[in-house]
């Protein structure tokens, strides 16, 4: 049976998600990120969505890759974001571009290129040859959010 | 068929209900078999199952109740007494209702099987072996049990009362009047509505949201608009209401789970051989269902490592004096928007030294500290992940879920878990959850541009600090800062080092904004930049892949929208004393067995650059002043003839302050020592000044590893007094020990 899934690009690469975990795609004027003490350096803050708490992640610092020159640039334009549900809680992802919704049948779904490095190679789960460009399809629960143990315990250490 | 489903699923819950209550009172009925009333209630509760059974054409259960009906209404008319392995069969039977009941709920239809060996034993025990066996049961249903219809009845006017009553004779009225009157009443009172759980959810959710869309709207009424502010007053003043009574549908009395407790521990007491009672308390306390949800499992995980393993067998009891029955004390009662669990047991408790050595084998701790560590800190250990003893130290092994695993459920919901035992005599374990969940007064505070939320349940005090303007003053001990404040120290850590901010002090004359906190008897000061508004916040959990580790236990979205992290205040006390607690305990004194305050009489003597220190008095052997002249150098130690016995000295002073310069002058003078006992061995203590001796609380105030030989802190007479630890001192001291021989020999 073939599986929607929705891609943007980041950094010039396209990646998709499953699109039934998608919750919607958002370019909120003001999204505001509340801070997460001693959290992971690409884990953003939290988001109130609508009543909900979301994990603003910022993808492009997670995967290593450079977000597209246009945004940087251009602190004015707000940031996309693409909400997700994953086990691991509600997901905001900082994107470049939404592109597409594809149908994708199972058999399409291709072991990752060996190439991958860093922690792309651990997130992405498979990859689709799409006419003209690879979808690098994200396993959501793969991104680590959870803060380094070791930083918590020298930290409760310092203190004290 | 969508109204059967439903029925099916009011039969359901109320024969959860049943089986409870079934349980408690067979349970009660092994212990007072002649009480009547309690017969007649298990009686009525299988007859309402089996009734309804049937009705459902669920004929496993039905003719399983029909059987432990039969044996009930035998029981009840006195034609057989309640046998040991009479009321077996009724708990067995209980268990065989419950998985088929597990089993209908799971699948909506009761699952193939035959109970036919079940229904032959209680059958067989239906007559009295010594009497004439009557062989086909005569079930004998007064009239009156028809009467308790459930409920679901009356919501569906299908034909219910022919088939849900299909076998009974006729009824005998004999001893029932009495019980009829009772009943009459109980029919008096409106039948209450059953609402579904979810919908409970959604309600409290909607009410949550309302609460933050009033906070919203609170600022606006604030402006000159009469009208508005009146309108605003309302909505306020009917948000509050609401809240309270949605807050208030959700809220179930502990005794739910209590019910299930004789049960539990009578099959478990039966399992280990032992013989305990227990007594709970405080049934009526009220707490939302997530709690009681969340109690639940940590309840009964403590209760059974009261009954496995903490009250001993009958035998070893009788042994120690104690009477043979253990028992076990549960209570719960409300404390400050809390709810508390206290269970005791009157077992051997835990075995400290056992701990110790474990955590030395586990090498959790190093020799040196261990010795330094109170009973309290040693029982830390048995909730730290994978801290079994079960090959040497089976008192405190548990079966299924570690504590850790209790400590960690509690601390999801805001709730936390001490311990206190004492070897012997048992073990007291009190476990504090919050009265709800979903909403709770929470205090603001702000530092930098950011505002973090802390339950307001365990706010003790707010306090402004000026230096130079108030008596309480904040001092650094030993690199933790402390406030003294009247007889209190209380440490002091600023928010800003838990929120990963760079630190700043306020400017020499500016104010410390401090919030006392307390929590599990920890008291601690945290110090934030500024104390905003107390409020109503709603919890909103923390993404799941956050939770872990996380110095907050959820966040809250405020009017503005704005989120605030909500400190998780048990987690800070924690990590704020690195697992060792800080026992700076008032409810440790407040403890019945520690009423009595313990005073020990101490040496009060001066050190130079160290302060009023302590030495317990029973190191001591003999003060004396000493010349200059009388000590000797032997091998870069001093040594003092004294009485016939080699004396080592040691200058405390450079002990204690790692660069304090002692000059030789000061041998040159009359010096006051105290000599104490170190082993067999005698070693003198050069001090400034002997000040004197007094009785001081044996409860010392700070008993953090603050630093070498120090092992911690009392208030005497307003002053801080440090106590020292002579047997760290003497035995760990950094000068090369030398043996000490009688001068004669």
């Amino acid at each position: 049976m073939n599986m929607p899934y929705m891609s943007f690009s980041l950094g010039g690469v396209l990646m998709g998600v499953p699109a039934q975990q998608v919750i919607e795609v958002s370019r909120a004027v003001a999204v505001e990120l509340t801070r997460m003490p001693f959290a992971v350096r690409h884990v953003l803050g939290l988001i109130n969505l609508r009543g909900t708490l979301a994990v603003g992640v910022d993808l492009a610092s997670c995967l290593s890759v450079e977000p597209s020159k246009a945004r940087s640039s251009d602190s004015a334009l707000p940031s996309l974001w693409v909400f997700a549900q994953a086990q691991q809680g509600l997901l905001g992802l900082r994107v470049d571009a939404v592109s597409d919704i594809h149908m994708v049948a199972p058999q399409d779904l291709l072991p990752p290129p060996v190439a991958l490095t860093g922690a792309m190679r651990h997130i992405v789960s498979a990859t689709v040859a799409l006419p003209g460009a690879l979808l690098h399809v994200l396993s959501l629960e793969d991104i680590p959010l959870q803060p380094d143990a070791n930083l918590l315990s020298n930290f409760a250490e310092g203190v004290s | 068929m969508l109204a059967h489903d439903e029925l099916l699923i009011d039969f359901i819950a109320e024969a959860w209900e049943s089986i409870d209550r079934l349980d408690q009172g067979v349970v009660q009925l092994e212990k007072t078999p002649e009480d009547q009333n309690t017969i007649a209630q298990v009686f009525r509760a299988i007859h309402t199952i089996k009734g309804s059974s049937g009705f459902f054409g669920l004929k496993r259960i039905e003719r399983l109740s029909h059987a432990a009906e039969t044996l009930l209404g035998n029981l009840r008319d006195g034609r057989i007494p309640l046998s040991a392995e009479r009321a077996a069969a009724l708990l067995m039977f209980l268990d065989n209702l419950r998985q088929l009941i597990a089993a209908l709920e799971a699948d909506k239809q009761e699952p193939p099987g035959e109970d036919q060996q079940l229904i032959e034993r209680l059958r067989a025990l239906s007559s009295s072996a010594s009497d004439a066996p009557v062989q086909t049961p005569v079930p004998s249903v007064p009239a009156i049990e028809r009467q308790p219809d459930p409920p679901f009845v009356a919501l569906d006017a299908a034909p219910v009362a022919t088939v849900a009553e299909p076998v009974h004779g006729l009824p005998t009225e004999s001893n029932s009047a009495s019980r009829s009157g009772q009943e009459a009443k109980n029919h008096d009172t409106m039948a209450p509505v059953k609402v579904s759980v979810e919908l409970l959810d959604e309600m409290v959710n909607n009410v949550s949201e309302l609460v933050l869309a009033r906070n919203r709207l609170l600022p606006y009424a604030q402006r000159d608009d009469r009208v508005l502010a009146s309108i605003v007053a309302s909505i306020d003043r009917l948000t509050l209401a609401m809240q309270e009574r949605v807050l208030k549908t959700r809220m179930q009395t502990i005794g739910q789970l209590w019910s299930r407790i004789p049960r539990v521990s009578r099959d478990l007491a039966l399992a280990c051989g032992k013989e305990v009672e227990v007594v709970c308390r405080g049934q009526d306390t009220e707490l939302d269902r997530s709690m009681l949800d969340a109690l639940k499992d940590p309840v009964m995980h403590v209760l059974r490592n009261c009954i496995d393993h903490g009250i001993e067998s009958p035998q070893e009891r009788a042994a120690a004096g104690k009477p043979r029955e253990g028992q076990v004390r549960i209570d719960a009662r409300h404390e400050n928007g809390s709810v508390v669990v206290v269970l005791e047991d009157d077992g051997r408790g835990l075995d400290m030294a056992a701990i110790g050595r474990r955590a030395l084998s586990k090498g959790l701790v190093n020799a040196e500290t261990l010795a330094t560590l109170n009973e309290e800190q040693l029982s830390e250990f048995i909730f730290l992940p994978g801290f079994s003893t079960r090959e040497d130290v089976t008192e405190i092994s548990g079966r299924g879920v570690g504590m850790d695993v209790v400590r960690t459920n509690l601390s999801a919901v805001g709730g936390h878990i001490r311990l206190r035992s004492v070897w012997g005599h048992g073990t007291r374990c009190i476990l504090t959850v919050p009265l709800t969940l979903a909403i709770i007064p929470a205090l603001l505070v702000a530092v930098g541009s950011e505002q973090y939320a802390m339950p307001q349940a365990h706010v003790r005090e707010l306090l402004r600090h000026r230096p130079g303007l108030d008596e309480d003053v904040i001092e650094d001990f030993y690199g933790t800062r402390v406030l003294r404040r009247r007889s209190d120290i209380i440490p002091i850590y600023g928010l800003r080092q838990w929120v990963d901010l760079p630190e700043s002090l306020p400017e020499a004359q500016g104010s410390w904004h401090i919030v006392v906190l307390e929590v599990a008897d920890l008291r601690f000061g945290l110090w934030v930049d500024q104390i905003l508004t107390l409020q109503e916040v709603v919890i909103k959990p923390l993404p799941v892949a956050l939770q872990q580790g996380s110095l907050f236990s959820g966040a809250t979205i405020q009017g503005d929208g704005r989120v605030a992290l909500i400190l998780d205040v048990g987690q800070l006390a924690r990590r704020s004393s690195s697992n060792a607690h800080l026992a700076l305990s008032s409810t440790q004194q407040k403890a019945p067995s520690e009423a009595q305050e313990e005073r020990v009489q101490m040496l009060l003597v001066q050190i130079p650059e160290f302060g009023l220190s302590a030495i317990p008095m029973h190191f001591v052997w003999r003060l004396d002043k000493v010349r200059g002249q009388a000590i000797t150098h032997r091998a870069g130690h001093a040594v003092l003839a004294y009485q016939g016995h080699v004396i080592r000295l040691l200058e405390l002073q450079a002990l204690l302050v790692s660069d304090a310069v002692v000059s030789d002058a000061v041998y040159d003078q009359q010096m006051d020592i105290v000599i104490c006992r170190h082993g067999q061995a005698l070693v003198g203590l050069v001090v400034q000044h002997i000040v004197g001796m007094a009785n001081l609380p044996g409860q010392l105030q700070q008993t953090e590893a603050l630093q070498f030989g120090l092992q911690g802190m009392v208030l005497h007479e307003g002053a801080v007094v440090n106590v020292l630890n002579l047997p760290q001192l003497l035995h760990g001291d950094p000068v090369p020990s030398m043996r000490f021989e009688p001068l004669e020999g």
